[in-house]
């Protein structure tokens, strides 16, 4: 273990020769801030993706036809109650509406007046005004974002929609929806189920689709077997598939910058290794007259090996903490529109801090394990360097 | 009491692709404690390979070498750095100082293996400095002493761990005329505290060493003569 | 691709995994060269770079022993968070068990890293000596722990590849629970009588180390390690849990048990481990390693502790057991 003697000369090591250390420092903390940054924005997405999702519904009950989503005959909802272990199915009327220029599309959800369970969420957005007032008249609550590319188009407080019947629907701008969970309702519009039905063209006696909720988690693969084998043409996804789903597109994005990183770290490699090989013929000498005056190769490599366990927890923390900084104080310039894409509405996110032990860990080892491994044959050459170099 | 160092037949050969350089071709030598033996010969004798071997530097090709009666040339490199750190002082022909640190953390490299408490390194490299006349300077840089100031500063690194032996390669090589007789004197406080001592030159100016001692002379890899000064 | 092997964790582990590997391939061509040309009475220039070469092999077997020793839970993690992507897991119980791959896998990791600190232990013992003693044993052991990790590496690749994200897998409940009237301990074991044999196989294995009767002490933390599976599974579990149903190894990994399960599994085998290397050292080398084998029974300890603490906290804050 380190003594006091010879943590001061880790520090001489370390502090007294920094010039040798400066540049394989800087290049560290690059490469720590690169990966974090992009390991802390995935997972602070990732964050709000799940709790946003953790909310939803187990299950959703869809229809399949030929290969397309189809809308669901109401009837559906006395077979699938009937199943043991499932609670609370509701029928859900939303769906795409597609603007005429340049093709924006809204996500119109409507809301049932009688539905109870949609009611108390709803009251939970809406707040204070008055639910029935609301659900009366031809009113929708819009997210910012759709609000403001209403407003820049002169819809201040009302919104023609062109419904399936080829008719023009008249709706009032109620309220702006809260700003908590943007990622995923950044284009929703909430409208009473009877405007939604005309507009998205769904006919009376059917709906989009059921969610419902299992809440024994031990029967969820077996109730979702059930529900297959309803009809033909039902499809269940469960709320697991939409995790995994999103999941996967992380992954996906993830595993593109995991290609880039290889590159990088390859490149880092190199330099490391170019860089100790190199300082071995100025190091020899004096590891030479170390050896010379008692230290053996234990002794050396133990130096060694706290002088670059020094530089990479030095280098790791600089890193993750310029990273913390720049995702989630300076909200990520740049590197945020590559994850999010600018497409329809792209969301205005405020990346919620996230630092959870697996970014943490994988940051870690992925820098730290290549780091080693390229130095680790320098710096063995330079700890068996011949005593007898002191003599010449 | 046996010899501190004995040496039996003792060869050292380069291999070289196109010969084999014999450097030493069968060393007999025995120092006893406290005796100061001055190797003699000319540039390429092999005083330095022969030094080398007794400090545990340099492994022999054949032949016995015992320091301290321990077979040093087949130990183990973790005994043989600590054996040489704790029994043998080094003066090397070129000082050898790392020239970024001060005077105090050159003086104390030899100590850092031995696990020493921290007082107790400080306390030991303050004696060897002020044994050494170099306690003045004790936070400058070794670059920026002058070269009688970086001897005496070898001085107290050899010096530091006490050991028995203290060997050095050409000390005078690189010192003007006074620093040399200054080093003499040093020698003398060594003999007094009876240190063994072998030294290694060509320098005339140990004929006027004024304490008994051996001169060994070499020529070629062999010992030619020995004799006794008193 | 295999959408598991597109996980940046797994990418992770298995991009760790791989260099060690080559690592490991390096020292095995000078662990054969060393064998086989290792003369140490030689005075030739070849023995004394073999001898540096050595310590090449020591710095490598050290870099290989410290990353493992990462990866073991950063490879239990990294299966625990991926059950979100297989359905029917809740923890990394039903992933493991995703394939046949993942039980034996887990096992050889478990096998590798006790392997490896007997090796750093030889190691440390070979270089007090004077004359290399039992290098023949390093370097003959370091050729089966070679041939290991190359099992462990090929298991990990068949493993990951290998995970079937659309057939669902057992949760902990339906790996771990009671079938009905199924008594899953072993020997027909109540719950009682297993904790009863769980101090007294403590106290015993305790006294024997202390008393240094080697070769039961050994057979005992066998012995131990078997019965502490199957109560912590079975009964500390539980109260980690605070339900008397959950029983599952893995959960206690995650973080709403406070990630306890490193904790607990890791003082549990790196006591057990340690202990063992310590006799078998003492048994083989016949060197004096009573220090290690107090701090392998000190591990020990602490594990005790802390399941007994995790029953006793449960009990002051409810005051009534499961
Ligand atoms: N690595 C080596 N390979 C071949 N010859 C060497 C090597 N090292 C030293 N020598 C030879 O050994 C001889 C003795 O050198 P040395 O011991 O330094 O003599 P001295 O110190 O008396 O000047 C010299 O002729 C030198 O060329
Ligand atoms: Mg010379």
């Amino acid at each position: 273990m380190l003594n006091r003697v010879k943590l001061h000369f880790l520090a001489l090591s370390v502090f007294g020769e920094s010039s040798r250390h400066l540049a394989t420092v800087l290049l560290s903390v690059l490469v720590i801030f690169i990966l974090s940054s992009v390991l802390f924005i995935s997972s602070s997405i990732k964050y709000t993706v799940t709790t946003a999702l953790e909310n939803e519904a187990d299950m959703t009950v869809q229809r399949v036809r030929g290969g397309m989503l189809a809308q669901v005959p109401l009837s559906w909802e006395k077979d699938i109650v009937n199943i043991r272990g499932i609670d609370s199915v509701s029928p859900r009327v939303w769906g795409r509406y597609f603007t005429k220029p340049k093709g924006k599309s809204f996500l119109i959800i409507g809301v049932d007046f009688l539905d109870s369970n949609a009611n108390k969420a709803l009251s939970k957005i809406v707040g204070s005004t008055d639910l029935k007032k609301f659900l009366n008249a031809h009113n929708m609550l819009v997210s910012a974002k759709v609000k403001s590319w209403m407003k820049k188009r002169f819809y201040t407080d009302s919104y023609s929609f062109l419904s399936a019947d080829g008719e023009f629907i008249k709706m009032n701008i109620y309220a702006t929806l809260p700003k908590n969970s943007d990622l995923l309702s950044n284009d929703v519009i909430i409208m009473p189920i009877d405007d939604a039905r005309k507009i998205l063209g769904i006919k009376e006696g059917y709906v989009t689709d059921f969610v419902l909720n299992v809440p024994n988690d031990a029967q969820k693969v077996f109730i979702e077997d059930k529900l297959s084998s309803l009809h033909f043409d039902i499809r269940v996804v469960s709320k697991k598939e939409s995790l995994a789903a999103y999941d996967e597109s992380f992954n996906f994005r993830n595993g593109f910058f995991l290609t880039l990183f290889m590159i990088l770290l390859a490149t880092f490699s190199l330099i490391l290794y170019q860089r100790y090989t190199q300082s071995y013929s100025t190091q020899k000498r004096q590891i030479g007259i170390y050896r010379a005056l008692g230290w053996s190769i234990k002794d050396i490599l133990t130096l060694k090996f706290y002088e670059i366990v020094v530089i990479i927890l030095g280098s790791y923390v600089t890193g993750v903490g310029l990273a913390y900084i720049f995702v989630y104080i300076a909200n990520a310039p740049v590197l945020r529109d590559i994850f999010l894409g600018s497409g329809n509405f792209s969301p205005d996110v405020v990346l919620i801090p996230v630092i959870d032990f697996s970014a943490l860990s994988s940051i870690f080892l992925l820098y730290a394990i290549p780091f080693v491994a390229s130095v680790l044959i320098p710096v063995w050459k330079i700890a068996v360097s011949d005593p007898k170099e002191a003599m010449l | 009491m046996s010899p501190i160092v004995e040496i039996e037949g003792l060869k050292r050969f380069y291999n070289t692709p196109a010969e084999r350089v014999e450097v030493l071709k069968g060393i007999n030598l025995s120092i006893e404690r406290g005796e100061t033996l001055i190797l003699k010969g000319v540039s390429g004798s092999g005083k330095t390979t022969l030094l080398s071997i007794i400090a545990g530097l340099d492994r022999p090709s054949e032949g016995k070498v015992l320091v301290e009666g321990e077979a040093i040339a087949k130990l183990p490199d973790n005994h043989l750095s600590h054996f040489r750190g704790r029994h043998i002082g080094m003066v090397f022909q070129h000082y050898n100082l790392i020239e970024h640190f001060s005077v105090k953390d050159n003086v104390s490299v030899p100590l850092v293996p031995m696990n020493l408490r921290y007082q107790k390194v400080g306390q030991r490299v303050e004696d060897a400095m002020k044994k050494a006349n170099i306690s003045h300077k004790s936070d400058m840089l070794a670059a920026r002493l002058s070269g009688g100031e970086k001897q005496r500063c070898t001085i107290a690194r050899a010096i530091v761990t006490n050991p028995e032996i203290v060997i050095c390669d050409e000390p005078t090589a690189n010192l003007d005329r006074e620093n040399a007789i200054k080093f003499l004197d040093i020698l003398k406080n060594l003999h007094n505290m009876g240190k063994t001592i072998i030294i290694a030159t060509h320098d005339s100016i140990f004929e006027s060493l004024n304490f008994s001692h051996t001169v060994v002379y070499m020529s070629d890899g062999e010992i030619e003569k020995s004799e006794s000064i008193e | 691709m295999n959408p598991i092997l597109l996980n940046t964790q797994v990418q992770i582990y298995l991009f760790g995994e791989s260099i060690l590997y080559i690592f490991m391939i390096m020292a095995f061509i000078i662990s054969l060269h060393i064998l086989l040309k290792w003369d140490f009475d030689s005075f030739s220039d070849e023995q004394y770079r073999l001898e540096r070469r050595s310590y090449l092999v020591i710095t490598i077997l050290l870099f290989v022993f410290a990353v493992k020793f990462m990866l073991l839970p950063y490879f239990v993690f990294t299966i625990d968070s991926l059950n979100t992507l297989v359905p029917g897991a809740m923890c990394a119980a039903g992933v493991i068990s995703a394939n046949s791959y993942g039980l034996e896998l887990l096992f050889v990791k478990l096998f590798v890293v006790f392997i490896l600190s007997w090796w750093l232990m030889i190691n440390y013992y070979d270089l007090q000596a004077k004359n290399y003693p039992f290098f023949k044993i390093k370097y003959g052991l370091y050729i089966a722990v070679f041939v290991l990790i190359t099992l462990e590496l090929w298991l990990d690749f068949a493993y990951f590849g290998n995970i079937d994200i659309h057939q669902p897998v057992s949760c902990c409940s339906a790996l771990f629970g009671q079938l009905e009237g199924a008594n899953p301990l072993p020997f027909g074991l109540d719950t009682k009588t297993m904790l009863i044999l769980f101090y007294s196989i403590f106290v015993t294995l305790a006294i024997l180390i202390l008393t240094k009767q080697d070769i039961t002490a050994l057979i005992f933390s066998g012995l131990f390690l078997y019965i502490s599976y199957y109560s912590v599974v079975y009964f500390f579990g539980t109260y980690v849990y605070e339900l008397p149903t959950h029983k599952c190894p893995f959960c206690m990994f995650q973080k709403e048990y406070h990630y306890i399960g490193y904790l607990i599994w890791g003082s549990l085998f790196g006591g057990v481990f340690l202990t063992a290397d310590s006799i078998l050292c003492k048994k083989v080398l016949n060197v004096d390693t009573s220090k290690s084998k107090i701090y392998g029974l000190l591990l020990i300890t602490v594990f005790v502790f802390t399941v007994s603490a995790v029953v006793l906290i449960y009990r002051f804050q409810n005051g009534t057991w499961l």
